[in-house]
Formats: structure tokens, sequence, C-alpha cells
């Protein structure tokens, strides 16, 4: 199930070029960035979602914005192709979208499986990479910004279908500029995050299900 | 059919959900086709329609009171009749990936979870080739002219394929399949829009009288 949420975050052909950084320089920047970003109370931020899809020539570009709150609230609306909101909110989940008009919940007590995904989307953008070192290699991209590049261990189950994650921050490194995951199937998607607030104040508003 | 649900409805992680099923779209205007030539028209369709369409989709399913949406990425190729399709879930999440003709359908990738719960490829196969195969009558087809439509009757598989021309543009407004006068799925076409000179459905609906599920398609994007 891991691959499931994995396969949110896509991504771009990048060659390490710090390829096998030291287990002790990679702990260090994993723990100055764990401590930055555990200063990020909320986030707001737009995104375009570029999905470059193996089997077809042209990208499908999503766009929207993403809400967090820490501990455990996530919103995530899409405006285009469809507009699409999910909200996580503790245990629970609602989706919304415009052509179904339906608003729909899942109960995370009775779906486990999403509960482990919804995990993993927490742990990518909350910036906890530490707990992450179980199931990747991490290496050193660049300093200046910070870039790191995340390769699936051959036991980790993303493994089988993940190339590698590459995750570039903001030049304060206090949050991430981009996400970019190159798949074992040739797709790549790339996630930018556009104008990220930091730190402010979210309007009632965005936890609302239907947009 | 209630496998085929709940293999559609578990990929996109979707529990307890509620929808409504009243019509989507503008009904057809229907006017006078009189002193229309069927086999003129039929042409003219044939000529005007893209045959080769690679286009962004919504998608929703529908059965009894309940609902979920999908983003479909296809290409279809109609004078091979050839397809290739990846469906994602809003959030960007691939579900499946398959590729297909009329005889045969490839997966490309589906969600484990979906594969052990039924044959998703085949199901999805079939859709795709009843909304956007034949789309065309043949030139054998048997013609019916009414005021307001035309319908064309060719035999298909164990039944027979129906198309209804009508509306200002006199354009497919309906496709049907029946086997022994019972119609077991129908497609309905409101409304096409040009892309580089040719026609592409934008809005049109599936309905499955047999399984009673309906699909809902919008055309998103060309791109």
């Amino acid at each position: 199930m891991k691959k499931f949420i994995l396969l949110l975050f896509i991504t771009l052909n990048i060659t390490p070029l710090y390829a096998g950084t030291p287990a002790k320089e990679i702990d260090t920047i994993l723990g100055a960035l764990q401590e930055k970003m555990a200063k990020v109370s909320t986030i707001q931020t737009d995104f375009i979602q570029e999905k470059n899809l193996a089997l077809f020539k042209a990208k499908l570009i999503l766009k929207g914005k993403i809400y967090i709150q820490k501990p455990g609230m996530l919103a995530w609306r899409v405006f285009s192709p469809l507009r699409y909101t999910l909200i996580i909110s503790g245990s629970n989940i609602s989706q919304w979208d415009e052509d179904s008009k339906a608003v729909q919940s899942v109960s995370m007590a009775r779906n486990p499986s999403f509960q482990v995904a919804i995990d993993q989307m927490q742990n990518w953008f909350s910036g906890t990479y530490k707990a992450m070192q179980g199931d990747y290699d991490i290496n050193l991209i660049s300093q200046h910004p910070l870039k790191l590049e995340f390769v699936p261990k051959e036991k980790s189950l993303a493994r089988n279908f993940i190339q590698r994650v590459a995750v570039l921050f903001q030049t304060d490194d206090q949050y991430i500029k981009e996400i970019n995951i190159l798949e074992k199937s040739g797709d790549q998607t790339l996630l930018k995050f556009i104008n990220p607030q930091l730190n402010q104040i979210i309007s009632p508003q965005a936890w609302e299900v239907k947009a | 059919m209630i496998t085929r649900f709940k293999l559609i409805f578990l990929a996109l992680i979707i529990l307890c959900g509620s929808g409504c099923s009243s019509l989507p779209f503008k009904n057809i205007d229907y006017v006078s086709l009189d002193g229309l030539n069927p086999n003129a028209l039929r042409q003219e369709f044939q000529e005007q329609l893209a045959q080769n369409l690679e286009i962004i989709n919504s998608i929703v399913f529908q059965y009894k009171w309940q609902s979920f949406s999908a983003l479909g990425y296809t290409q279809i190729d109609l004078k091979s009749d050839t397809f290739r399709v990846s469906c994602l879930s809003p959030v960007g999440i691939k579900l499946f990936e398959l590729t297909g003709d009329r005889q045969e359908v490839k997966p490309i990738f589906v969600l484990k979870e979906l594969l052990q719960r039924g044959d998703l490829p085949r199901a999805v196969g079939e859709d795709i080739r009843r909304i956007y195969f034949d789309f065309t009558p043949l030139p054998v087809a048997k013609i019916e002219s009414e005021k307001y439509k035309i319908t064309f009757t060719q035999p298909s598989g164990k039944g027979e394929l129906q198309y209804v021309f009508a509306g200002k543009n006199h354009w497919l407004v309906e496709k049907h399949y029946l086997e022994k006068k019972h119609k077991l799925w129908s497609v309905y076409y409101y409304d096409y829009e040009l892309h580089n000179g040719k026609l592409y459905p934008t809005n049109l609906i599936l309905k499955h009288h047999r399984f009673g599920y309906n699909l809902i398609i919008r055309l998103k994007e060309v791109p």
C-alpha cells in the first residue's frame, strides 16, 4: 500500500551528484531539516502537479492548493482539470468533486491500508525524513539549494514502483519547493509548491469539503 | 456486476458515498430533419469526426445511489480500432493503465488491490469500445427516417447496433445495443466540440441497462 501514496509524488530523472553520501553527514542534514520543518505549524500553498505518463506524449497537469495544519489536518484542493477536494482531519477523510457532486467519507479506522497511505503522505509533507531512512537510501544532491534524493532500499515495497524521489527545498530550507518522482514504469511526476505561506492562520473555509 | 463495482470503488478508496443521478447535461434540441439524405448525413458526420482522439476526460461512475470520479487520459485510433488509457484519481494517483483493440486488452498497470478483485481491464476495454468504436453506422445499415431523427440499424455480435442522429447539427446523439429487442446498453452523446477542425464528443453518458451502472464522461482537455 505504500506504493499507493508514493505514486502521488511523481518525478524527474535526476542523476545523483553525491551518490552514497556518508550516513553521518545525511543524519546531520536530516536532523537540521527536521528541526526547521518542525517549527512550521501551518502551510498553505498553490501547487502544480505535472504527470508525464510514459504511454502518452503530452503531460497531464493538475493545479490546486494544499493546506496543512499540524497535527493531522490536510486539505488537497484540485482546481483543474477537475474541481476536487480531499480533506483529512485526524482519522476522518472526506472528499468531493464537481462532477459527481457527491461528498464521500472514509473511516480511517475501517480502512487500515488508507491509514498507511496517509501516514506516508504526512511523512513527506511534515519533513520527518529521518524516519524514512529504513526504507530509503538518502543522498545529498546539492546543499544550496538543499536537494535530497531518496532511493528505495532493496527490501522496500516502494522499490517495486519507484526508482527515486528527489526533494528540492526552498532557499531557507523551511519547506519543500518540489518533489519529483521517477517511477519504474517510466512515468514521471513533478509536484511544485508555489507561493507557500508558512505559519499563517488558515481560513476555516479551507476545511470545507465542498468547493 | 457487484464485483466490478467493488473493484473500481476500492480503487478510489471511497466508502459510504452518496450521489444523485439527475441528468447532468442539456437535452438535445430536436429539429425537423425533413429533406435530409441519411447517407449524406452519415458520410458528413464520419468525415467531421476526429479519427485519432487524444483526450483528458473526467469520468463519473454511478451505481445505484453511489458515485465517484476519476480522470482518464485516453488515446483512441478509430481507424485501427486501438486504444490506450491511463486512469487516475483526482489527486493524481494512477489506478490502472492499459492498451487494447477490438479483440483484446493488455494491462500495463493495475493496482494490486484491483487485480485481486476481478477483471478490471476487460470491463474498461468493453466500455471504451462501446463508447468510441463503431462510431458511425455502416453503409449497409437499415435506415428509418422520422421527422426529428434518423435511425440506422446494423447487425452486431448477437444483436444489433442502433444509431440515432438528431439535433440542429444532426450528429450522432444516441447509440444502443440490443439483443432480442432489449436494450443492453446505450450511449448518449450530448455535445461535441471542434478541435483542429475535427469533432470530439464532449459530454456523454454510457448507461448499462443490464448491469445498472452509468458512466458520465466530460471532455476536459485535448492536449
